[in-house]
């Protein structure tokens, strides 16, 4: 007994380290607009994603369930807003996704801004969208999610008790509007509000 | 190499080396994943998605695994002396220290549960295996299996409340799995996965200290059969000594009556030359009767020149198949050595018998035996010979009682030398390379002159 007493002591220690974060609750979010009240984009969308992430496909597939006239790149450039009647930007910086096109952040960064800004310049209604939830929020996600929120028309978000204020804050900065939703399934009805 | 800097070489560059590789070997491993799942959201099919889910728990698991072989092995190894407690201490601090440095080097997610769980995992490992050496592969087999089940957890949406599963490559998997609608997929491979190998690693402990026991006990078991054996050679041993000094001691009863009636017939004879034959008789079997004496009485020692045994154990020694030429020197002023000269002549025959016996094969047997003394007055007998040599394995075993190379010995030959020589205050040594020679060396304190 005697000597599995150290043994029990640090095995004691790292549960109470664990214990803490296991029983942290999510909080319950502070849900936003439901959906706009009006659209605010046309078709046809030019959809790209910020941060080599798989979510502008997935929002490429749910624009292609709601029949929403789309073209996706990974790698949209100003070019590529020729006959375009709106930008959706879905933030999602994966270092695995940028390693896997031998880009890094900046450079990604760098084009984004330049596509939005291109955009704002010629009067395309650009949305931003979240789908990352707390699994994707980190420094680089909100640096992205900055420097395209600055650009933004509309905001849609999957958010949790971490991100809410944030987007919030960059809501109020940019005198947007704002969707925080819970999960994907709840994703599609702002979505679709913004074009019908 | 100092045995301490190779490890700290081995932790510190063999750590950097592996991590480096590692990530550019996974480099292609993750574009493949990340094909896979491209793939699974376009088709929505979910097969891929599974697909994808593996592969990813592959590649969790091979990402930091670094961090853990290196600092498990490099406590286990480098600190095993050292007790329990500060081993535990030290493995905290390495894994954190190598986990931080691959989290701030590659930039990934800390994910504080599967790293605790993987402490605990290592430090169980160390506190059932930090006595046993050999199962060190064992132990990392059961580690590297750990390190794959704590990875399944990661897939788990379900724990993600928990602060589990934040990784790039896993939250890639989340999203899409959320969009196929498919969370509840991902749960199961998390959980299908996770049991087996922890069932897996714990039964694989179980084994392994099994059978650890069960050789521990074999050990002991053949301890006690070669304490048995030996014990047994010493009462064999003991019981031929009695044995020989009883059919010795018989030798005595007809040299009586041999003396006895020598005496009676020179008594009885006029004759001259009978009478000389007589006292010659007489002196023969006062000496046969001195050495049976000698034999019996271990302590009955004479002073005598060392030239006198030599050439009374050159008198002695039976050359059966080998013709060796024997080469002898003897320096003069030699000290006197005070010694029961039967016991002493029969160890430097056994000796002599077995440095012939060498050589028999070689195609130029040479025996050299050298003499010499120090200022000490010590006598130094080494008996050289270029025969067939002893492996360092036997070199160890040849004073031991019942150990033999050749099959009809009884292996109590060189024992019996050494006790004599040690009974005499003397020392003996040897040393042999195999296929060359062996080296005797026989120590004797000589008499000096006012003992």
């Amino acid at each position: 007994m005697a000597r599995s007493k150290p043994f029990l002591i640090i095995i004691i220690s790292l549960t109470l380290i664990i214990f803490p974060n296991c029983i942290k609750k999510p909080q319950v979010l502070q849900y936003t607009l439901p959906h706009l009240p009006y659209p605010i984009a046309k078709e046809r969308v030019l959809i790209t994603v910020a941060g080599q992430g798989p979510e502008g496909l997935v929002v490429a597939k749910i624009c292609d369930d709601l029949k929403i006239s789309n073209t996706f790149s990974y790698k949209a450039t100003i070019e590529d807003l020729k006959d375009i009647n709106s930008l959706l930007v879905a933030v999602g910086v994966s270092k695995v996704g940028m390693e896997s096109i031998y880009t890094d952040f900046e450079q990604e960064k760098q084009r984004i801004i330049r596509l939005v800004a291109k955009a704002n310049e010629q009067r395309i209604p650009i949305i931003m969208v979240y789908l990352g939830g707390s699994n994707r929020w980190d420094i680089l996600n909100q640096e992205m999610l900055s420097a395209v929120g600055n650009y933004a028309n509309y905001i849609i978000a999957i958010s949790s008790h971490k991100s809410e204020d944030f987007f919030h804050g960059i809501a109020m900065e940019n005198t947007i509007p704002f969707t925080l939703v819970k999960d994907m399934e709840r994703f599609y009805v702002p979505l679709n509000s913004a074009f019908r | 190499m100092n045995k301490k800097l190779f490890w700290w070489v081995y932790l510190i560059l063999g750590f950097y080396l592996s991590t480096y590789l590692l990530k550019n070997l996974l480099l292609p491993f993750s574009v493949q994943i990340l094909e896979d799942l491209e793939k699974s959201i376009i088709s929505t099919n979910n097969g891929l998605l599974i697909i994808a889910a593996i592969k990813t728990i592959i590649y969790e698991t091979l990402y930091d695994l670094p961090v853990f072989i290196f600092s498990y092995s490099f406590v286990y190894f480098y600190f095993r002396r050292t007790n329990l407690v500060p081993k535990f201490f030290y493995l905290l601090v390495i894994t954190l220290c190598l986990y931080f440095i691959t989290l701030n080097t590659y930039g990934s997610v800390f994910e504080l549960i599967t790293i605790s769980l993987m402490l605990i995992g290592q430090i169980i490992l160390i506190a059932i295996f930090h006595k046993n050496y050999d199962s060190f592969f064992s132990s990392l087999f059961v580690l590297i299996q750990l390190k794959l089940a704590f990875s399944c957890l990661l897939l788990a949406p379900w724990l993600n409340h928990y602060g589990v599963g934040y990784s790039d490559l896993v939250t890639n998997i989340k999203i899409s799995a959320s969009y196929l609608s498919r969370s509840s997929i991902l749960n199961f491979i998390s959980f299908a996965f996770f049991l087996p190998f922890t069932i897996g690693a714990v039964f694989f402990i179980l084994l392994s200290i099994l059978y650890t026991r069960r050789l521990e006990s074999e050990k002991r078991e053949k301890q006690k059969e070669k304490e048995l054996l030996k014990m047994q050679m010493l009462a064999e041993e003991a019981q031929v000594w009695q044995e020989l000094h009883f059919l010795i001691h018989d030798l005595k009863s007809p040299l009586m009556t041999t003396a006895g009636l020598n005496s009676l017939i020179e008594l009885k004879v006029k004759d001259p030359q009978v009478k000389e034959y007589c006292q010659k008789i007489g002196d023969s079997v006062e000496a046969v009767n001195d050495m049976i004496s000698e034999f019996l009485h271990n302590e009955k020692r004479k002073v005598i020149n060392v030239g006198e045994l030599i050439n009374f154990v050159r008198a002695n020694v039976i050359v059966k198949n080998a013709n060796p030429q024997v080469s002898i020197k003897i320096p003069p002023n030699l000290p006197q050595i005070n010694i029961n000269r039967i016991r002493m002549a029969r160890a430097l025959i056994n000796v002599i018998e077995n440095a012939i016996q060498a050589v028999s094969s070689e195609s130029k047997p040479l025996i050299f035996i050298k003499i010499n003394s120090d200022k000490d007055n010590k006598v130094f007998l080494t008996i050289i010979d270029n025969g067939s040599g002893i492996s360092q394995v036997n070199l160890a075993k040849i004073w031991n009682v019942g150990f033999s190379t050749k099959d009809k010995s009884r292996g109590l030959g060189m024992s019996f030398v050494k006790k004599v020589i040690e009974d005499h205050g003397g020392l003996i040594k040897a040393s042999s390379i195999l296929g060359k020679g062996t080296v005797i060396q026989i120590v004797l304190p000589g008499v000096k002159a006012n003992d």
